[in-house]
């Protein structure tokens, strides 16, 4: 009897424990990033439960029998995970971390595939640009420099689209005009990379909702902040460093506060100390901030406010006057800097109706001051966007909007209007003296009108009849000007698409300006004709080949050029034509892009005939290769453009007051330099660690040392020259933090 | 923001130096350096004329003559970026002039004797705003020297206004070397002048409004052989000799301007 009850006890125990269950509760976070992963399957085997995540990534499973058990989660995209001896005990909630396969350099959200707007333009989104090579370490703006279209500037801070000048392009942060968009020497650009969303670039042809640019816009657009978690990241490469931190404030608010200094100049300093020719008294220095906050008020209603500033300050003392020009010695100080606050608030009406409303609210400066001879300009400046969408039927949508600005402008002045014709300007004293304080305002007033039209819910055609009118009151005129898009769909994998619009943009200050320039002047115009075609080879899927083709012509009138009785006057023309081809191709780990401009671009100056512009780059191959495998990146960037055009000069005049010369210029832009070529390299390398990613990255400019002339030096009275190459091999190194 | 531009391009021209580009001070082969007028400024009446001469060395030249045509005009613009002729002008007037580089005693170098007078037409105000009968209105001065059938062309202004008050050119009154009298410089010697002559003038700005102006006087410095630290400088300040000097003879000139067409030059040749 008794062995019968110990029999009965160790059974007993046996069977209770064979029954015995604990309850296991985890949270599963991406590695590295610790971003919650919801609605992922996490399995246990062998009992074959199974859990679903929460939105927080937690999950949990209730009745787990004690014993041995393997908990598995296989999610696309990332690797497998796999977990044994945790149904031993009841543990403490389990911490899972679930790494990505590929992950690109900052981690971000995405809130969901940007839907494009105008045919016209072309996008790169963040993930885009912080890996392409040649950016200069994930620039957006340097990264925009690899689409078609886009011109090689070299260490011009300035974006160049399909031939036509400089000033013809337009920037926009948000959709608000901003003064410029890439720090001095065009290095990079004024807002932090990892803060901006994506750019965008508006060339020929583009819609009604922007103008004042004959070239195209380019405009940046910050991102949205993280609302499920905190995380900053840091990084510090051979120029600059920076940071950002964002994250959730409470379940409708978050923030984004982003920062970046550059300490170029120290290097430079050093430089310069081997320099008898000048002494940098300051070091150079750029530095930018971005703010973002925004709240969801409710399902209808979000407010986003965007704070940008940047500020770029450079100072030294010239001990040998530059081109021997005396004017051109002394102390140099140079302060450039703008800042934009930009609420924006969004409503919904439904998913038809939709209104946008926001303001930008800034100063602009500029402080250049040459041994005395200054210009100061120091501009308030509000913008105003207001749209209305809706879509009135399934054939029917529209767009209407407002686009203003309005300034007030300090000028302080002391600078000789320098005549400068076929990029040979006269010597600075020279020039026509001019010293005076003048203080004006000015607005530009622009309503939109954007529509899209089918004939028929099945119709392959749709024509967007659209309309812009514009008031610049420096000018006092007023535009009407018509913008047609059309589009036919073949198949769902080949578009056509065409466009032709009228574009005016007012002279620059300095141009119109009724004590420097000329107040007669009249806007130059430009009509764009564009035609395209996109065909999508990869069916629905991720991977395959992607081939867009556009042809343009643009036909420019009123150009503002050099005049020797009106300092500047509307008489010049232009005419640019030309065809671009981008070719994309990703398959598996490798993604390629083979972008080629063709373009003929010319001027028509009263008094030097048609000749090529400054940018007439007659042929531009971009070609770029990206590899991506385990936790490395590797791509590159070829480059071969056509040399720019430049002005020979054949001799100098000896200006024996000023003591200087002055050049006689040959034919305009008729000769060219050398074909450019270049070589670009990037290699980023991940270390992901549970909470946090470390990435080292290599960037490697010009990796061939190609010499690529750029620019033309001349003895004093201009009888002997040589020319001076374009930058030199350049590497920068960096290291990225994320957390 | 493109002045902002070309002035960083001016940067990065400086800091790549210009060792093969010929020097802008050294004196090896023919070159205007000055143009002088008795008068840089003439008061608008009926008749006027103008005579100017040029300042010029020609050392590897053995002493030659040098001919030239000398064209008179009302300035085409020069300043807003009308080139430098007289051509298709119709106040255009020209003379023949030449010089002996053989007489000129420092290494061929020195001034040109003074040219025929040039007749300033008397419609030189027409059309012109009171500001710039004020200021004055540029009647210029073009040498076209032809040198080995190359030619050399260099022009002055000479100012015509309405004001009594004249400029009148500056005065260079010695060099020295180190603060001391002007001997052969060596590696890191001093350069410096003795200077007079600073007016004071208005200035009519572009707004109407009138500004009472010192003359700011600059030195341009120029040698035979060697090297200077800067060629350029204010007057009152001194440039470095960057060379070590060998045997043969140094020639040394210093032009003085007044940033107003006022100009003096002072050379010297050191054996």
């Amino acid at each position: 009897m008794r062995s019968l009850f110990f029999l009965f006890l160790i059974s007993f125990q046996l069977f209770s424990q064979e029954n015995e269950t604990i309850v296991i509760n985890g949270k599963l976070l991406e590695r590295g990033t610790k971003k919650p992963l919801k609605d992922v399957n996490v399995f246990l085997l062998p009992s074959k439960f199974k859990a679903i995540t929460l939105s927080d990534g937690s999950f949990e499973f209730a009745k787990v029998p004690k014993g041995e058990c393997e908990l598995i989660i296989n999610l696309v995209n990332y690797n497998k995970l796999s977990r044994v001896n945790i149904c031993s005990e009841a543990s403490e909630m389990l911490t899972l971390y679930l790494e990505k396969t590929f992950s690109t350099t900052f981690q971000t959200t995405v809130k969901g595939k940007y839907k494009k707007r105008d045919d016209q333009s072309q996008s790169l989104t963040q993930e885009e640009f912080l890996t392409m090579p040649g950016s200069f370490g994930g620039d957006p703006v340097r990264a925009a420099q690899n689409l078609p279209g886009v011109a090689r500037t070299g260490a011009s801070a300035q974006i160049v689209i399909q031939g036509a000048s400089a000033q013809d392009t337009k920037y926009n942060i948000n959709g608000h005009q901003v003064p410029l968009v890439f720090h001095f020497g065009g290095l990079s650009s004024v807002i932090i990379p990892e803060a901006v969303d994506r750019v965008d670039l508006l060339p020929s042809g583009y819609g009604p909702e922007y103008s004042r640019a004959i070239g195209g816009v380019v405009g940046l657009t910050t991102k949205e902040p993280e609302t499920d978690r905190t995380k900053a990241m840091a990084y510090v490469d051979l120029f600059n460093a920076g940071g950002l931190i964002e994250g959730p404030i409470d379940d409708k608010s978050s923030f984004l506060v982003a920062g970046r200094y550059s300490y170029i100049g120290l290097v430079l300093k050093a430089a310069a100390k081997k320099n008898d020719n000048f002494q940098l008294t300051a070091a150079p220095t750029y530095l930018d901030l971005t703010s973002i906050y925004e709240r969801k008020i409710n399902a209808n209603n979000k407010f986003k406010t965007t704070l940008i500033g940047s500020r770029d300050e450079l100072k030294l003392v010239l001990n040998k006057a530059a081109q021997n020009d005396p004017a051109l010695r002394g102390n140099f100080y140079n302060r450039t800097g703008f800042f934009r606050v930009i609420p924006e608030f969004t409503t919904e009406f439904d998913n038809k109706r939709k209104l946008e409303n926001s303001v930008a609210i800034g100063k602009d400066y500029v402080l250049v001051d040459i041994a005395g001879q200054y210009l100061n300009i120091d501009s308030s400046v509000v913008t105003q966007r207001t749209e209305f969408s809706q879509e009135l039927s399934t054939k029917y949508k529209y767009f209407i909007g407002l686009d203003n600005q309005f300034s007030w402008t300090n000028v302080k002045i002391n600078l000789p209007n320098t005549f400068s014709v076929g990029g040979v300007p006269n010597p600075f004293s020279v020039g026509d003296k001019r010293k005076f304080s003048v203080t004006n305002s000015q607005s530009l007033i622009g309503a939109y009108l954007r529509q899209e039209i089918k004939t028929s819910e099945t119709s392959p055609w749709t024509f967007l009849p659209n309309v812009r009118v514009d008031h610049f009151s420096l000018t006092k005129e007023l535009f009407l000007d018509p913008r047609f898009q059309m589009r036919y769909r073949i198949d769902d994998s080949l578009y056509l698409r065409a466009s032709w619009g009228t574009y005016h943009q007012p002279p620059r200050p300095q141009e119109s300006d009724r004590l420097y320039g000329n107040p007669d002047l009249v806007s130059p115009r430009s009509i764009h004709y564009t035609a395209g075609w996109i065909k999508d080879f990869r069916a629905g899927a991720s991977e395959g080949l992607e081939i867009t083709n556009n042809f343009f012509l643009k036909d420019l009138k009123n150009i503002i050029v050099p005049d020797i009785t009106k300092r500047y006057s509307d008489r010049g023309t232009g005419e640019i034509y030309g065809s671009e081809v981008q070719v994309k191709y990703k398959w598996s780990e490798w993604s390629s892009q083979l972008v080629y401009t063709y373009l003929n671009s010319t001027r028509t100056i009263p008094g030097y005939g048609k000749r090529p512009s400054e940018f007439d780059q007659t042929h531009n191959l971009n070609l770029i290769a990206s590899h991506n495998r385990n936790k490395w990146t590797y791509s590159a960037r070829l480059r071969l453009v056509s040399g720019n055009p430049y002005t020979p000069i054949t001799g100098g005049t000896l200006d024996s007051d000023n003591d200087v010369y002055i050049p006689t210029r040959g034919q305009i832009y008729s000769q060219t330099f050398s074909l450019f070529n270049q070589l670009d390299i990037r290699i980023d390398r991940k270390y992901i660690y549970d909470t946090w990613i470390l990435t080292a990255y290599l960037d490697i400019q010009n990796v061939m040392n190609a010499k690529n002339p750029s620019s033309i030096q001349y003895s004093y009275d201009f009888s002997q020259s040589e020319k001076v190459n374009g930058l030199p091999i350049l590497p920068t190194l960096g290291i990225k933090g994320e957390f | 923001m493109k002045k902002t531009l070309l002035l960083l391009q001016f940067l990065l021209l400086i800091s790549c130096g210009d060792d093969k580009l010929k020097k802008v001070e050294t004196l090896n082969s023919f070159r205007v350096l000055a143009i002088e007028s008795a008068s840089p400024e003439l008061t608008q009446s009926a008749g006027l004329s103008v005579t100017v001469r040029p300042y010029v060395s020609d050392i590897n030249g053995n002493g030659r003559i040098i001919n030239a045509v000398i064209d008179g005009c009302i300035d085409p613009g020069i300043s807003l970026g009308a080139e430098v002729t007289c051509d298709e002008n119709a106040s255009k007037v020209s003379v023949n002039y030449s010089i002996n580089t053989s007489t000129l005693p420092k290494l061929n170098s020195g001034w040109g004797s003074y040219s025929a007078g040039l007749a300033i037409p008397d419609m030189i105000f027409t059309n012109k705003s009171n500001r710039d009968k004020y200021n004055g209105v540029p009647y210029i001065v073009i040498f076209n020297f032809t040198v080995d059938g190359v030619i050399f062309k260099s022009f002055k202004r000479i100012l015509i206004t309405s004001r009594t008050s004249l400029n009148s050119n500056p005065a260079l009154n010695g060099l020295l070397l180190n603060s001391s009298t002007l001997a052969k410089p060596n590696l890191n010697d001093y350069l410096s002048a003795t200077v007079s002559g600073v007016e004071n003038y208005d200035f009519v700005l572009v707004d109407g409004t009138v500004e009472n102006r010192n003359e700011t006087l600059t030195m341009a410095w120029y040698v035979s052989s060697g090297e200077l630290d800067i060629s350029k400088a204010n007057a009152s300040e001194s440039v470095k000799y960057k060379s070590n000097q060998s045997s043969s003879p140094l020639l040394i000139v210093g032009v003085l301007r007044d940033e107003r067409g006022g100009v003096s030059v002072l050379d010297n040749l050191l054996q």
